[in-house]
């Protein structure tokens, strides 16, 4: 709905120019004295004529934020081994990255991971791409491509106050590249004993202030391997194309138009869809800033026993940041959100409302107060919401920022989120084989509930950012989540005998709370010129637990769900001027009543630029094992699939 | 299944050959080779050799600039990329016979004895003071923030397209009593209407 970029400068507007923390500051360029003599001789014409190659936007400002951030930049990216959008998830501390089968993941922050892990709010480029039917994210159906991504910015905890409902745990926006960045063509062939892949883009100018970008990417890949040892049918290829073009205004404005249409098919689910995105954004004097943002979105999704869906989505968004009025910086917004889902059940299941239009009206507002003038900073605000499913929510929170010196910052959070019902629990029935008893098949209704209330969460973190050394970032958030009315599946004890069948029922309820608490520690660690190292580790810990009116049998499963322990390594050295070695390690652990055992994942680059425009990567990716798998038994998945020990060969073609 | 049918030495071979082409392909990467010719200069570079061009090309009244040795002063409000190169800029130079000299300036009651001083912050409160404390000193201004020209800022220094891209506020360069070459007028976008920098 509202990218992050414009909350991050929104929660410091006022805050005096820092060094930026050596999270993402950039290495020491010895090179650069030469480079300035030869600039320092040219005219003044050459020098206006000149083509530079682009700063990226400051992570500066995120030393005053106060909430657990991580940015994901585009040279992490660069020298990943990823090459679908989930898979560059892991490095980032309290997200939990599982991969199901070839084409499915299950991601989450802070706990409640599984297939349609529904607390985390996914965006990219502002617009919203979770599906509204199971509150949850077809990650098959969301790539961009990785080279033309700027930055990925995730937010562990409710992000509340300022996205909409459903950023209980987290909110992930990625950020693509302004046309203006990309204005060169690009070619990348990817082929490898597991996956295959072709993807081009290229890049212009466009009336003198302006660029675009058009890409089209293929992709495909095996499927993986069962515990059996014999494939599985989860083969997934797909295909999609787009473009971006941003253009700056005579009076500051700039405007963003951009869109995509894609077609994946994985078997399970088949997923198509387009989308259509614009954006204007108008700086006003004295520091205030207008956004206008709008966008069409198309999704067509096939899922196999369960049903098809064309939903179309229609978005609105207004905001406004006021200048600094005193020691006050407001914000506000207001948003319309029009969505019609159409659509046909499989043959055991029913749909109640199968054409449903829902609107969603919402507005936050925010004020960060400057309490001690560039130090401490009290940023109170507020999201208010009117949606079809559960009526009004209210979602305030408080931060506290206390910047103790240039370079340490300790902040603190209250908020309140709420996760609203899905279409898929209010109106879906679904008929779910539940074996055989005297010869006749044993049906159980999973029945959705008009009346079913949203989960809410309060929030507790606690957070320090520092740079101990000069060439060392230190970033710990620590929190502490009181749930309540989480939904479960209840169970009911009449039983209906046909001819042909034999029927059960579930309800879904909200008879579950609990507590979830855990840190989470982030490292950046430079020890020499050419070699930095970063470390992501994550500890959670949860406990839930029933109502005594509930029959649910789901609240241990969801406690051991998700690992106790995480971490993610990565070593990235420069072999020479132009090799590099990127080192990829990453080790969960669950708690002990998991069947999933403890696995620790190895991925290696190898990366050589042949001249200015031709790049090859050698990468093998889970290089230990040749099989291993990365979740348990999921109520939406027949069996555990294994992630396969793989290579490919990447060839990367620049002008 | 079928599958078990084929492990047969002929996949094996394979297997093998298919890891040695691996690692050899893995040290061919690995060797080193001649240096990667030049990349386009970062626009923070650009940037600090513009600031380093307007002791050049701008002109201050002449009883303003103190005895005819004295350093020509380039000051900074707030650190950032830039300023981290102005001072390797500056180092060793002269303009007008005058040795130039960068240095960081705590607050606006500070930027009197300077010829150029660059607001490398983006604090919007602070800006606007710093125009109103030096708009009749003869300090020219320089910045980076969007807008800053059009608010009563001297010169803002604009990244269009991926050139960097001055625009240059007529009016308030009059009021500061200050002269800029044509040269750079001609390169520049003027704005002529004024943005009074009244909160």
């Amino acid at each position: 709905m509202r990218s992050i970029t414009w909350r991050i400068s929104l929660l410091s507007p006022l805050k005096k120019t820092t060094l930026s923390l050596a999270l993402t500051s950039t290495l020491c360029m010895t090179a650069i004295a030469g480079d300035l003599q030869e600039l320092k001789a040219m005219s003044l014409e050459e020098l206006a004529n000149l083509e530079v190659s682009i700063v990226g936007k400051q992570p500066s400002k995120l030393a005053d934020t106060a909430a657990a951030v991580f940015v994901i930049t585009s040279e992490d990216i660069r020298r990943s081994t990823a090459t679908r959008l989930p898979e560059l998830l892991r490095m980032v501390p309290g997200l939990n990255v599982a991969r199901l089968d070839a084409a499915e993941w299950a991601i989450s922050a802070r706990g409640f991971n599984n297939l349609y892990a529904n607390k985390l709010l996914v965006m990219i480029d502002g617009r919203s791409v979770y599906a509204p039917m199971f509150s949850g994210t077809h990650w098959e159906a969301q790539d961009v491509l990785l080279e033309d991504i700027e930055r990925i910015e995730v937010i562990r905890g409710p992000g509340a106050a300022t996205w909409g409902a459903n950023a209980v745990n987290g909110v992930i926006n990625v950020i693509t590249k302004s046309a203006m960045e990309t204005r060169s063509t690009l070619a990348t062939g990817l082929i490898g004993n597991e996956q295959r892949g072709v993807w081009l883009r290229q890049g212009g100018e466009s009336a003198e202030t302006g660029a675009y970008r058009v890409y089209a990417k293929y992709y495909d890949r095996d499927p993986f391997t069962q515990p059996n040892g014999s494939p599985n049918d989860d083969e997934w290829s797909g295909y999609r194309g787009g473009f971006r073009g941003d253009w700056e205004l005579h009076n500051s404005a700039s405007i963003t138009l951009q869109g995509d249409a894609y077609q994946e098919d994985a078997d399970q689910p088949e997923l198509s869809g387009g989308n259509l995105l614009g954006r204007w954004e108008q700086p006003r004097l004295h520091g205030g800033r207008d956004v206008i943002q709008i966008y069409y979105d198309r999704t067509n999704g096939e899922l196999e026993n369960i049903g098809v869906e064309h939903l179309d989505t229609l978005d609105l968004d207004y905001q406004h940041e006021l200048a600094q009025m005193g020691t006050h910086a407001l914000s506000v917004g207001l948003s319309y959100r029009l969505l019609r889902s159409d659509f046909t059940a499989a043959s055991q299941n029913i749909i109640r409302n199968p054409v449903r239009t829902s609107e969603l009206f919402s507005g936050f507002i925010q004020d960060e107060i400057e309490l001690v003038p560039d130090q401490v900073s009290l940023t109170l605000g507020t999201k208010i919401e009117h949606n079809d499913f559960s009526g009004i929510e209210i979602q305030p929170s408080a931060r506290l920022n206390w910047q103790v010196q240039p370079q340490t910052n300790l902040w603190g959070s209250i908020s309140r989120a709420v996760r609203t019902p899905s279409r898929g629990e209010h109106d879906l029935i679904l008929g779910i084989p539940a074996g055989e008893s005297m010869g006749l098949p044993i049906i159980n209704q999973l029945a959705g509930d008009p009346g079913l209330d949203s989960e809410t969460l309060i929030a507790y973190e606690l957070g320090l950012r520092a740079q101990p050394m000069t060439t060392l970032g230190l970033d710990l958030a620590l929190f502490y989540n009181d749930y309540d009315q989480l939904a479960t599946l209840e169970p009911q004890s009449d039983i209906v005998i046909e001819a042909d069948q034999i029927t059960t029922r579930t309800l879904h309820g909200n008879n579950m709370q609990g507590a979830t608490w855990g840190l989470e520690l982030a490292l950046d660690w430079r020890p020499q010129d050419g070699w930095r190292l970063q470390a992501a580790y994550s500890y959670l810990k949860m406990k839930l637990e029933l109502d005594p009116v509930s029959q649910s049998p789901l609240a241990d499963t969801a406690e051991y769900e998700s690992p106790r322990h995480q971490l993610s390594l990565h070593s990235a050295f420069d072999l020479n001027a132009n090799s590099e070695l990127d080192v990829w390690g990453y080790y969960a652990d669950y708690p002990p009543e998991n069947e999933t055992s403890a696995y620790f994942n190895l991925d290696i680059r190898l990366a050589r630029r042949f001249d200015k425009h031709f790049t090859l990567e050698l990468v093998g990716r889970n290089l230990l094992d040749p099989h291993h798998s990365e979740f348990g038994i999921s109520p939406f998945a027949d069996t555990t699939q294994q992630v396969d020990r793989e290579v490919f060969l990447k060839l990367i073609w620049r002008n | 299944m079928i599958f078990a049918c084929q492990h047969t030495r002929t996949s094996d071979y394979r297997r093998m050959l298919g890891s040695g082409l691996l690692v050899l392909l893995a040290i061919w990467l690995m060797s080193a080779n001649t240096v990667l010719a030049g990349r386009p200069p970062a626009e923070t570079e650009v940037k600090a050799v513009y600031v380093y061009n307007f002791a050049s090309f701008v002109s201050w009244p002449a009883d303003s600039t103190g005895a005819a040795n004295s350093p020509f002063q380039i000051c900074s409000l707030g650190e950032n990329p830039v300023t981290e190169l102005l001072t390797q800029v500056v180092e060793g130079e002269k303009v007008h016979g005058r040795p130039m000299e960068f240095h960081f300036i705590e607050s606006s009651a500070d930027a009197a004895p300077c010829q150029i001083l660059f607001l490398a912050t983006s604090d919007q409160l602070l800006i606007t003071q710093t125009l109103q404390a030096v708009q009749t000193l003869p300090v020219l201004t320089v910045c980076e923030q969007a807008g800053f020209a059009q608010r009563g800022g001297h010169i803002e220094l604009r990244l269009r397209g991926s050139r960097i891209h001055p625009i240059i506020n007529r009016q308030s360069v009059d009021r500061s009593k200050l002269r800029i070459s044509a040269k750079l007028y001609r390169l520049a976008t003027v704005l002529d209407g004024l943005e009074s920098t009244k909160p």
